[in-house]
């Protein structure tokens, strides 16, 4: 036959090879056609991270996410499809990898198989052991609960959404009642059930490893007694009202209730005030750790002594916060408090002399609200004493950021920078350009890693600001507004520094170009170069564009999640993510999320 | 382009730089030989680390006989050494594991491989053979493209692939060819349980 290649004639390897290059929709099909290619997809070992089910609009779909495979069944409604008799046919459909490829691929067939035998068909050659999630929307109540229950077995979550309209309370308890004793997980959208129905406390004491109660949307009528006799693991709970029961759940949880609990999170939606939650309750030092740990308090019971300043030292506080501003005054700035020197100008403040007076403000929680206390005190010591003091009781070395604002100018940058010595990192905000700007980052520049620049200080034709590019920065951080100008090809080839992030209202031009550099060799010390939000679409970076020419290493898939350095950058529908190679086999991922983000990773 | 109009491989003394590069001579089983600069050879590992071993010099290349490889036809093979010549130099891509696997194939690949399926099967087995990972993934990737669109009956016919009774029935052809008593023994076994008895001994 002149147009048919035989596949199982090539060796075992090669055959693999091909089948490795195929699509995913070409994969499931041919592993339906007799046991030799079934065992063949198998042997890839792929292994979708999701496969979940959604009863839907009357149609079934079965959904795996990498790879991203989709089949609807009952799409041309059915006479005996509410029992989940075998389907006429099946609609199969991919995704490629991104949104900016073509429309989905779809294709009808005539349909093989029973239900459960696709079930266990894709069990089979994706390695898969269970159905990570059963949906119930609108539309789920015309299937047969026992028929679903009896045709998909066990699953890990039912996620039912119970707040869509029209859908009949009875069968709300109906479906808790059969299908929760097959899955791990329950996430119900809200409650469906009134006061004094026990469906829900049914569901509550089964042994299910979490509950996701109404997490977005709130959910009413749950109770403390609800809670305590839940059984899961985890619990969380959206809220949009108070949770005043939480402080009495807290004390019967000390006696004992609720053992099996390990986790129990409560929406930010809730009304949560810190002060009623632990009344009576005894509460360890660490327990109120994000609270404020350097109240004006201890930072004047420090000041009182030397023993006092030990001791106030040795009770190792968090040093959460602590930076230094300048603009019209000098700030000190804690967590919880802020030393303001210079509010009244006074002589030889341009020099940093010792402040006549000190104005301190500081706030702290009272009956859940923040309450700001501000009181002026005369001054004893000198800015300087004032830093050293309170970078010893927090046992730092330097202060985490200095910033410079309006009004700076009337300070003397020698006699800032003496006084506070190395930093490590230097904001710039601004609004408009300022002729002296410059001056700060010849200053600071050769001690600090980190510039945040709102505004590029340096007039146009001004080579100021490629001899800062080329210092060894750890991070450099253009446009805090977007308003920043003028960072271009060039600018960021000379970079040396290891992150640099540009948020402008102006495109980057030469991206494709910055790329194709990196891949011979350039910007060897970058780690991240990041580019966003852009929400102009004038300005936004077209993906083609950007990789055209380019070799492409791999491409990743949307539902994939990439981990870099700690953060996970997820690439949904409508994001692309591709892998290149520089020469010496350096990999990089360029991603594009939703085109409001560019974002260049190399890993090292 | 066709095969017969692409770049010959074939490199006569003139056309080679003025730097002396090695040239190596290769022939088939069918006895045609090829000559191949070094910097392609790179791109077959079986044939690269061959050379190594070989230790050959300019005049060696030139006075010993060409180095044979046994299981590769002339046509196959200068389609092979094109290749090389044409991607010679570049880095050899290393195999991350992923499924689908990301292959793109070059306008010059797919020109090249405008071929027949037969070739194409011993291009792909040639490659294989010889160690040419990017020319096994873009020749695989080129079988994988024949499956894009098909229906699960026209992917049978494409790739000729049996049903499960055909494949029992070849199954069972193999094992009477092998074993010409096998299925008088068949019949005997079957003969005898319906009889009633349990063993056949």
């Amino acid at each position: 036959m002149a147009n048919s290649f035989s596949l199982l004639r090539l060796p075992n390897d090669e055959r693999l090879q091909v089948l490795r290059c195929m699509d995913r929709m070409s994969l499931l099909l041919l592993s339906l056609l007799s046991r030799n290619t079934k065992d063949l997809v198998r042997s890839l070992q792929l292994k979708p991270s999701r496969f979940y089910i959604d009863f839907y609009y009357s149609r079934i779909g079965f959904w795996m996410s990498r790879p991203d495979l989709y089949l609807d069944f009952y799409k041309e409604p059915e006479r005996k499809m509410r029992m989940l008799k075998k389907p006429k046919k099946v609609w199969i459909s991919v995704v490629k990898g991104t949104i900016f490829h073509d429309k989905p691929i779809e294709m009808e067939l005539q349909n093989p198989l029973e239900l459960k035998d696709w079930l266990n068909h894709i069990h089979y050659i994706f390695n898969s052991r269970q159905v990570s999630l059963i949906n119930l929307s609108e539309g789920a109540e015309r299937f047969d609960l026992k028929a679903i229950k009896e045709k998909l077995g066990n699953v890990e979550t039912l996620h039912f959404n119970s707040s869509m309209i029209g859908f009949p309370r009875t069968q709300a308890g109906a479906i808790l009642e059969n299908i929760l004793p097959v899955v791990k997980q329950l996430d119900l959208t809200c409650n469906p059930f009134r006061r004094g129905e026990l469906c829900l406390q049914k569901a509550l004491i089964q042994n299910t490893e979490s509950l996701q109660l109404g997490f977005y949307n709130g959910f009413k009528r749950f109770t403390l007694n609800d809670l305590l006799i839940s059984n899961a693991h985890n619990v969380k709970l959206g809220a949009h009202r108070d949770f005043k029961w939480i402080n009495k759940f807290l004390k019967l949880w000390i006696k004992g209730a609720n053992p099996r609990l390990q986790t129990l999170v409560i929406s930010h939606g809730a009304r949560l005030i810190p002060s009623e939650i632990f009344k009576g309750v005894k509460v360890s030092e660490e327990d109120y750790d994000g609270f404020p740990a350097m109240d004006i308090k201890r930072l004047f019971l420090s000041l009182t002594s030397r023993k006092t300043k030990d001791l106030v030292k040795s009770i190792k506080i968090k040093p959460t916060y602590f930076h230094v501003t300048v603009g019209e005054h000098i700030n000190l700035q804690l967590y919880s408090a802020e030393l303001h020197f210079y509010k009244e100008p006074q002589d030889n403040m341009r020099t940093l002399a010792k402040p006549t007076k000190l104005r301190v403000t500081a706030w702290e929680i009272i009956a859940d609200r923040h309450q700001f206390n501000t009181m002026e005190l005369p001054n004893s010591l000198e800015i300087r004493d004032w830093y050293q003091h309170i970078l010893c009781i927090l046992n730092l070395r330097q202060a985490k950021q200095i910033g410079f604002y309006q009004g700076w100018e009337r300070f003397d940058l020698e006699s800032i920078k003496k006084c506070i010595g190395k930093i490590h990192t230097l904001v710039y905000r601004f609004v408009t350009r300022h002729s002296n700007s410059k001056d700060i980052l010849n200053t600071f520049i050769p001690d600090i890693e980190r510039v945040e620049l709102e505004w590029n200080p340096y007039p146009e034709g001004d080579t100021g600001f490629q001899k800062m590019m080329i210092q060894n920065f750890d991070s450099l951080d253009f446009g805090l507004l977007h308003l920043f100008e003028k960072l271009n090809l060039e600018d960021l080839l000379i970079s040396n520094a290891r992150y640099v992030k540009l948020r402008s209202i102006q495109k980057f031009e030469g991206t494709n170009q910055f790329l194709k550099l990196w891949i011979k060799g350039g910007n060897p010390r970058l780690r991240k170069f990041s580019i966003g939000p852009i929400f102009n679409p004038q300005t936004q970076l077209n993906p083609e564009e950007v990789l055209k020419g380019i070799k492409i290493a791999k491409e990743h898939l949307v539902g994939e999640e990439i981990v870099f350095e700690g953060k996970t950058y997820g690439i949904s529908s409508g994001s692309r993510a591709v892998d290149i190679k520089r020469y010496d086999g350096t990999r990089a991922t360029v991603l594009f999320r939703v085109r409001l983000f560019f974002d260049f990773l190399v890993w090292t | 382009m066709s095969v017969e109009n692409a770049p010959v491989v074939d490199v006569d003394e003139a056309a080679i730089p003025v730097e002396k590069k090695m040239y190596y001579r290769f022939e088939s089983n069918d006895k045609k030989e090829f000559r191949v600069s070094e910097l392609a050879i790179q791109q077959s590992e079986t044939l690269n680390r061959l050379v190594e071993a070989m230790g050959y010099t300019s005049e060696d290349v030139e006075n010993k006989p060409a180095i044979a490889i046994e299981n590769i036809d002339g046509k196959t093979l200068k389609l092979v050494f094109q290749w090389c010549e044409h991607h010679k130099g570049e880095a050899i891509p290393v195999d991350d594991g992923s499924v689908p696997k990301i292959v793109e194939i070059p306008e010059f690949d797919a020109k090249l491989m405008d071929i027949d399926n037969g070739l194409l099967f011993k291009l792909i087995w040639a490659a294989d053979y010889l160690n040419i990972v990017q020319l096994l993934n873009v020749s695989c990737k080129k079988v994988a493209n024949m499956a894009q669109g098909k229906t699960p009956a026209q992917l049978r016919r494409v790739y000729l692939l049996p049903s499960d009774e055909e494949d029992e029935a070849a199954k069972r052809a193999a094992q009477e060819a092998q074993d010409p008593r096998a299925r008088e023994v068949e019949e005997e076994f079957e003969e005898r349980k319906r009889q009633g008895g349990n063993s056949f001994f």
